[in-house]
């Protein structure tokens, strides 16, 4: 439903005139927030590698694939 | 997403089997790999991929459950399996074309190519494939066209593109081009597509424009309340142009 409706959101702004900025979300203490983001209960098990690196590393040693998830702390 | 299927007992099964990377998007200045997202071909969160240890991607999430998870994960290994199988079948081989056509990993131009130079494949995978290559190409040709064009400031000016892009768009359809099933990009084709064809009171391109879009959504219950407004507004202009 959301690429639904983000993909039409771009036809439909088109026809109702209204700009998309591309507003910057967030500011303000972007560490603060990726602090906070990584105090989460769900982040702190172990499995989860947040440094790019050392997951290809992990994943070429161990043979197995990269699950990748992408998320934001911005606009936390 | 995290207090979802990210947490569930069957995650953690599932998370045995793969290596677990996240990555989170600050917008902290230098950080390095702050704009993995778009390396990695994201245009929003979350965004949830299969890479292999080179970082390349190999299949996309479609379906946000840890079935769906599996799958994607299925869907890469079988690339990897097809991709480093010696002595492939001609289907394999045309199974292979297709998957790295779809990753991004050959060109629309360059799979023509290798489908040229292919001899013993079944001929009606061979034109399907042709088929989605020539899709891949007009998705490319879509996207071009409505880059940087979303900034319209007036309404006058919306409608001008809208009028402009849509003609084209209308005139390509009728030409028997279509856009892959890239959800994006043909969402905003045949939206677009409607829109001409309501703004011009041009049925045809109205009900093109709605038709695809009920073929990508129309399975979506939560797409069916704008999907019916959409329906009615082109009904509107079949039965004004009758």
């Amino acid at each position: 439903m959301k690429r639904f409706a983000a993909s039409l959101l771009g036809a439909l702004l088109l026809a109702g005139g209204l700009a998309t900025p591309a507003v910057a979300q967030g500011g303000g203490d972007l560490q603060g927030k990726l602090d906070k983001k990584l105090a989460e209960g769900w982040i702190k098990d172990p499995l989860w590698i947040t440094d790019y690196d050392e997951a290809k590393q992990k994943a070429g040693e161990s043979g197995k694939l990269i699950f990748g998830y992408f998320t934001r702390s911005y606009s936390y | 997403m995290e207090s979802g299927p990210l947490s569930t007992p069957e995650f953690k099964e599932f998370a045995k089997e793969v290596v677990l990377f996240c990555h989170i998007t600050t917008r902290i200045a230098g950080r390095k790999h702050d704009g993995l997202l778009s390396e990695k071909g994201g245009r929003g969160f979350p965004y949830l991929v299969v890479m292999d240890a080179k970082g390349d991607v190999l299949s996309t999430v479609q379906n946000r459950s840890v079935a769906g998870f599996r799958a994607a994960v299925e869907t890469a290994q079988a690339y990897v399996d097809l991709a480093t199988k010696e002595d492939r079948t001609p289907a394999e081989e045309v199974q292979l074309i297709e998957a790295e056509l779809g990753l991004g990993k050959t060109t629309p131009a360059d799979a023509l190519k290798r489908l040229d130079g292919l001899t013993g494949a079944d001929e009606a995978v061979v034109k399907k494939l042709r088929d989605t290559i020539a899709a891949k190409e007009f998705d490319a040709v879509i996207t071009k066209r409505l880059e940087g064009i979303r900034q319209a400031s007036s309404q006058e000016e919306a409608d001008a593109i809208v009028a402009e892009i849509g003609a084209e768009f209308w005139e390509a359809y009728q030409a028997g081009k279509r856009p892959s099933d890239d959800m994006q990009t043909a969402t905003t084709f045949y939206s677009l597509l409607m829109q001409y064809g309501i703004m011009k009171k041009n049925a045809g391109s109205a009900r093109a424009g709605l038709d695809g879009i009920v073929a990508m959504h129309g399975d979506n219950p939560q797409a069916k309340p704008q999907i019916e407004k959409f329906r009615k507004q082109v009904e509107e202009v079949e039965a004004g142009s009758k």
